[in-house]
């Protein structure tokens, strides 16, 4: 910037000295040769009088040696001459002041000297007798005046180009400081000179676009980060050197893992390390892991992405909950195919043997109870199934309606009357005018089942209590017996379908082993709690609590 | 330059992490097969013991071009020769582990009535292992501590085993060849609970500088 002001200044001075140059050279030198003409005339009338007196021996004595007095007769002769002898000089009849000066009484002109670096001056006047008296004067030639004039045109353009340069320094600084100065955060307040007020004003735009920009990223950021924080997945990126970039909060719950770590520094797992580096290969991969007995699924997978930071992304998901289910899923179909083909073998087995007629035709009522029995059991068994996967669905078509627990227990207490009699077992209801809102047929399955239990898993002689309380929030429904009780190890199990307290005693005790499976599913679909207690020889309580009617 | 280094020792560091994870499972697979008697992890071991001695030869390279191309003093050298020592008894634990592995083909079902301490012996073995290893992983002294000091544990199991095993021998019915290979087992397992306490004093080493002699 700086080189360029000089250029532009200097460029001006010279133009300026130069047209200046010319100009005064020009009118000064115009002026002086008319000036000096002027001076020639005054001189050549004074010598007039004295020639017109004296003749030429006014010459005699005469001493000048600015001017050159030359005198020429008539017909171009010269008479005499100050600077030189009269005789040697040839005739002046061609010369320009001379003709002029005898035509019209006066005549001037000039001429250069041969090298140019002169300029003679002639000033002629004819005198009465017809010859003609000349004074001439040389003076500077243009060119010579130029040559002389160089050495102080040198040096003025000299100073003039460093005083350009300081000049250029200074203004440029002074532009470049208030623009180096500059507060960006508040463009707009800055005490700057008006030229510079535009940029201010982009700049201060330019400042508002970044800001709106930067407020939008700052909160896609703030998003991004909140979900990926608080998502209940475990989230780890690994660098191409297997070392954490990120972790989110889940993940490093699991893993308590950190910014830095080695991806087997948290976690030393075989089928882990396998997966990570099959990802690392590029292939997405899965494993499963168990961690102090929580079962998690990690996906491995590579970020094919352009940030090459980033190489390997681990999801990591708790699958506890799945993994039981499916657990419990499998057993459940091992045991139902069990359950159904144990009483089916019996009735195949029977029926073969009176088909091929081993059976004494005495002995075929004894088979054909059997075959009764046994394909009863199957029928209570797909029933209880089929009232299951009811239940499991949860589309019953019965509507809730609000329900007497009483009549229920009478009801129930009705039904298994035959079955304590035998064991002469009392069942005794204890019961307020307790209502809940449900399924009748459900809840009559519920107090069924924990009824018939009570009385199965009795002793001769003992007791079954049903008792229905109203509670501050909700109805209380105890089912309580002084039967052989349930090991504490096995309460947990006891609503598992098919799990059998005594496997050895399933066959003799009947039942489907569904029984509180059934119970417990029609519990969840009253939104209802269940709690057992239970102590060996002593008894066992099952208490539900249903919501109560608002 | 150091900067270099630096970068060639977080890769032993990981690559010793690495080794440790294979011993620590090769060890878990093989007490699995011999409790479970589940011949599927004891080929696994097996297979894992193969990858450790890979991994140790590629971990001495490492050390030694270090040794020679950077030439390290103090805490660097400190890293590297503990490092050199440990590849050592964590493939001694591999070897012993697939040791363990194939004996268990031999023993399914039978060590719990020559021994019922066998397997709590196993369990512990399994659990200083782990903790030797976790201790390098995390540098944790006080961890690295208590694996030396568990050692005595594992011993007086080993001595209760062996007891075991008299009294079965005092009896007439015997089934020398079975005693015989919950023996041996019983001696691995001790032995790879020494490696795991020398492991855990080359950590110690690591980190503070001074070794336990003994």
């Amino acid at each position: 910037m700086t080189e360029k002001m000089i250029k532009a200044i200097t460029k001006v001075l010279v133009i300026a000295l130069l047209f200046t140059i010319v100009l005064i050279l020009g009118v000064l030198y115009e002026h002086f040769t008319n000036e000096q003409f002027f001076q020639l005339r005054n001189q050549l009338q004074v010598i007039e009088k004295g020639v017109v007196l004296d003749g030429k021996d006014f010459f005699d004595g005469l001493n000048i040696n600015e001017y050159r007095i030359t005198w020429i007769e008539s017909d171009g002769e010269v008479i005499y001459d100050s600077k030189a002898s009269s005789d040697t000089m040839e005739n002046h009849m061609e010369r320009e002041e001379f003709k002029e000066a005898l035509e019209s009484g006066y005549g001037q002109s000039s001429r250069n000297s041969v090298t140019l670096s002169e300029k003679t001056l002639y000033s002629a006047k004819r005198l009465p007798d017809g010859s003609v008296l000349r004074v001439s004067t040389t003076q500077l030639s243009v060119i010579s005046l130029v040559m002389s004039m160089l050495r102080p045109i040198f040096i003025i353009a000299l100073v003039a180009l460093i005083l350009s340069v300081v000049f250029a320094r200074r203004v440029s600084k002074k532009a470049i400081e208030p623009i180096n100065n500059i507060n960006l955060e508040d463009p707009l307040s800055n005490d700057v000179y008006e030229e510079l007020s535009p940029l201010l004003l982009r700049i201060d735009k330019q400042n508002q676009k970044i800001k709106a920009q930067m407020d939008d990223l700052t909160q896609k950021n703030k998003e991004i980060t909140y979900v990926i924080e608080n998502v209940s997945d475990g989230i780890i990126t690994l660098d191409k050197n297997g070392k954490v970039i990120m972790s989110n909060k889940k993940a490093e719950e699991i893993f308590s893992c950190s910014e830095g770590n080695y991806y087997l520094d948290f976690c030393r797992n075989l089928d882990y390390k396998f997966a990570v580096e099959e990802a690392f290969k590029g292939n997405s991969s899965t494993c499963v892991i168990n961690i102090d007995n929580i079962v998690y699924k990690i996906y491995a997978s590579t970020t094919k992405s352009e940030n090459e930071d980033i190489s390997v992304f681990l999801f990591i998901s708790d699958v506890t909950d799945e993994e039981s289910a499916q657990k419990m899923r499998r057993e459940f179909t091992a045991n139902v195919s069990h359950e159904l083909k144990t009483p089916l073998s019996t009735i195949l087995g029977s029926a073969e043997l009176i088909e091929n007629g081993i059976v004494k035709p005495a002995e075929i009522p004894y088979f054909a109870k059997k075959i009764h029995e046994e394909a009863a059991r199957l029928l209570n068994l797909i029933q209880d199934i089929i009232k299951l996967s009811r239940l499991d669905e949860g589309n019953l078509t019965s509507e809730f309606v609000d329900i007497e627990l009483f009549d229920i227990c009478k009801s129930v207490r009705e039904s298994l009357l035959e079955k304590s009699e035998t064991r002469e077992i009392s069942i005794d209801i204890i019961c307020d005018n307790s209502k809940i809102k449900g399924i009748k047929p459900v809840i009559n399955e519920m107090i069924y089942n924990l009824c018939d239990n009570a009385i199965t898993y009795n002793k001769e002689k003992g007791k079954v209590v049903i008792e229905v309380k109203t509670l501050d929030d909700k109805v209380s429904l105890k089912v309580s017996d002084t039967g052989i009780g349930i090991e504490k190890s096995d309460i947990p199990h006891i609503f598992e379908r098919f799990y059998r307290v005594d496997k050895s005693r399933s066959k003799e005790t009947g039942g489907t082993g569904l029984g509180l499976s059934i119970v417990k599913h029609g519990a969840e679909l009253h939104k209802a709690k269940i709690s057992v207690e239970s102590e060996i020889d002593k008894g066992t309580t099952i208490e539900i609590q249903f919501p109560k009617i608002m | 330059m150091r900067n270099r280094f630096d970068r060639q020792l977080s890769e032993l560091n990981n690559n010793l992490t690495e080794m440790g994870a294979l011993c620590e499972n090769a060890i878990y697979l093989a007490v699995r097969a011999f409790i479970e008697g589940e011949l599927e992890f004891a080929k696994k071991s097996v297979e894992v013991d193969s990858e450790i001695d890979e991994k140790e030869k590629e971990i001495e390279q490492q050390c030694l071009r270090l040794l020679l191309q950077q030439q390290p003093v103090a805490r660097d050298l400190r890293i590297i020769s503990s490092a050199l020592k440990m590849i050592t008894d964590i493939e001694r634990i591999g070897d012993q582990a697939s040791d363990i592995a194939e004996l268990a083909q031999y023993t399914v079902g039978t060590y719990s009535m020559i021994s019922p301490h066998i397997k709590k012996m196993a369990e512990e073995s399994v659990k200083m292992v782990k903790d030797s290893i976790d201790s390098f992983v995390k540098r944790d002294q006080k961890l690295a501590e208590s694996v030396i000091a568990y050692d005595d544990i594992v011993d007086s199991l080993f001595y209760t085993v062996k007891c075991d095993i008299i009294e079965l021998l005092k009896s007439e019915n015997t089934n020398g060849e079975a005693i015989i290979d919950v023996l041996m087992i019983a001696k691995y397992l001790e032995r790879i609970a020494d490696h795991a306490t020398n492991i855990a004093e080359w950590v110690l080493f690591s980190i503070t500088g001074k070794h336990k002699e003994e």
